[in-house]
């Protein structure tokens, strides 16, 4: 399941996701992504601490919606990656390509930092 | 869903009548009094499934409605019944030259008109139904030639190249996939060996493998350096799969027959795991990112020995990722330690001994991601 936060006084939207994040959830995540980015936000996090497994699907999601925030100057940012979720990150050295983070209050307050 | 039907008919009260009588059968019915704004009504909305045209009308007759019909495709497609007072045969042939599918002949009895109405719809759908089927086989059929292609396109030949046995084989999710393995002899004598996931699988993921094969067999051909080939791989096929939002994890590997040693460079590819001779297994850690991320990525490369005994495992993530009912994956370190524990084993006998470890795991359950596996183990 994914829902979206976003409050008036935050830096950044928030997407929280929960559960396996695989094909039949990136439908959804893409959407969400699709349609803060319409309504103009530059910054998104990805809360995953309810997550316990991602798949190629959703990496690749990941990294799409990361392409576009960058494209207006912005960024896609994770927080809340538990074991398994990191072990994948790791293996495939995606860690490398995202910003990573341990909670979505530093994650926010990143954003609020100016990254 | 009810069928729905149209009436023309200038005679009000037949109209009527006939209305009366199919919508209490449970049809949907419209109607219209004469051919100009039959065809107008027929036009402006969806077509129904059954058309009652009346021939004597004033103005546009049933025959000249029944023509225009047949000029748009959706139109021409909806069984008509003539309704008419003339019995003569010409009257029938010209109603059936015009595209009429039935004729009744006025006075009718309504039972007659009723059983008309339901053979016809009946035959209809029998119709659909065929279409249906005939394409459904269609789909079938390209899907088994495509995955015949993705096969065949999957090559592992060794060629002159010795002191090691090489295993390859990919089970995809579906009849297609996006796993891909290529092992050939390079010009300079050693065995170009790689494997390669794109995200996603089925048609989608698999109409990606073909573009990155192709990448991905020039550039081991031309280029001596593993690290340099997935740094231009990556480059080539960045735009391209920036725009269908995909990414590949690769795994290149040169085996050097007079070195015995393997140089690899990894995009993401997990997992592969090496046995040296005696040794434990570990996890092979890539070396870069997989490709489709930045358009120019960095790859490292290292160097494996590969003498008698060694042991290189490359899986894609369907097997580390494989899931049984309860949803628990089989896991990477379960991997790395049934590796280990048959490390042993001859290349083929290990192949088959983790195909049963996973398929003993997942005990019945729908496999659901691609699973490719390599194997390279050096001879005495």
């Amino acid at each position: 399941m994914a829902t979206t936060k976003q409050h008036s006084d935050s830096a950044a939207a928030t997407i929280v996701i929960s559960g396996r994040f695989d094909a039949h959830q990136v439908p959804q995540v893409q959407q969400e992504i699709d349609n803060l980015q319409a309504s103009g936000a530059r910054f998104i996090i990805l809360d995953l601490k309810d997550v316990n497994f991602v798949d190629s699907s959703a990496l690749a999601v990941m990294v799409r919606g990361m392409k576009r925030c960058r494209e207006r100057n912005g960024e896609l940012l994770l927080c809340g990656l538990r074991q398994p979720v990191r072990i994948i990150f790791e293996l495939t050295r995606m860690d490398k390509a995202f910003r990573i983070f341990d909670s979505e209050e530093s994650a926010q307050s990143a954003v609020i930092a100016g990254l | 869903m009810s069928a729905r039907i149209m009436v023309v008919e200038d005679d009000s009260s037949l109209r009527e009548w006939i209305q009366f009588e199919l919508t209490f059968e449970g049809y949907a019915v419209k109607q219209a009094g004469d051919g100009l704004s039959a065809l107008q009504e027929l036009r402006a909305h969806e077509p129904p499934d059954l058309i009652l045209l009346d021939v004597q009308m004033p103005g546009m007759d049933g025959y000249q409605v029944c023509s225009a019909l047949q000029t748009s495709p959706a139109l021409a497609a909806v069984p008509v019944i003539f309704l008419t007072a003339r019995a003569e045969l010409n009257d029938k042939l010209t109603g059936f030259a015009a595209g009429a599918a039935d004729y009744l002949t006025k006075p009718f009895k309504m039972a007659e008109l009723k059983a008309r109405v339901s053979a016809l719809l009946r035959q209809t759908q029998r119709n659909r139904t065929i279409g249906r089927q005939e394409e459904s086989e269609r789909a079938n059929v390209e899907m088994d030639e495509a995955a015949t292609i993705q096969r065949t396109l999957m090559t592992c030949t060794v060629g002159t190249v010795t002191g090691v046995d090489v295993v390859a084989n990919c089970k995809p999710a579906r009849l297609v996939g996006g796993d891909l393995y290529d092992v050939h002899p390079r010009p300079d004598g050693r065995l170009s060996v790689v494997e390669a996931d794109v995200s996603g699988k089925g048609l989608p993921a698999a109409m990606v493998t073909a573009a990155v094969r192709t990448m991905l067999r020039e550039t081991t051909h031309a280029i001596s350096s593993p690290a340099a080939v997935l740094a231009l791989a990556n480059r080539r096929l960045y735009d391209d799969l920036t725009e269908v939002s995909k990414l590949v994890t690769v795994f290149v590997a040169y085996y050097s027959p007079s070195q015995r040693t393997v140089t690899y460079a990894n995009a993401g590819h997990s997992v592969v795991i090496y046995v040296p001779a005696g040794g434990t297994a570990s996890i092979v850690e890539a070396t870069g990112i997989p490709f489709g991320i930045f358009d120019e990525a960095d790859y490292g490369e290292e160097t494996l020995a590969m003498g008698p005994g060694d042991l290189l495992v490359i899986s894609s993530d369907g097997f580390a990722e494989a899931h049984n009912a309860a949803d628990e994956i089989f896991g990477y370190q379960h991997l790395v330690d049934v590796v280990d524990a048959a490390a042993n084993m001859a290349a083929a006998a290990l192949y088959e001994h983790i195909s049963a470890q996973i398929a003993d795991f997942v005990h019945g359950r729908e496999q659901s991601d691609d699973q490719t596996l390599i194997i390279l183990k050096g001879k005495e």
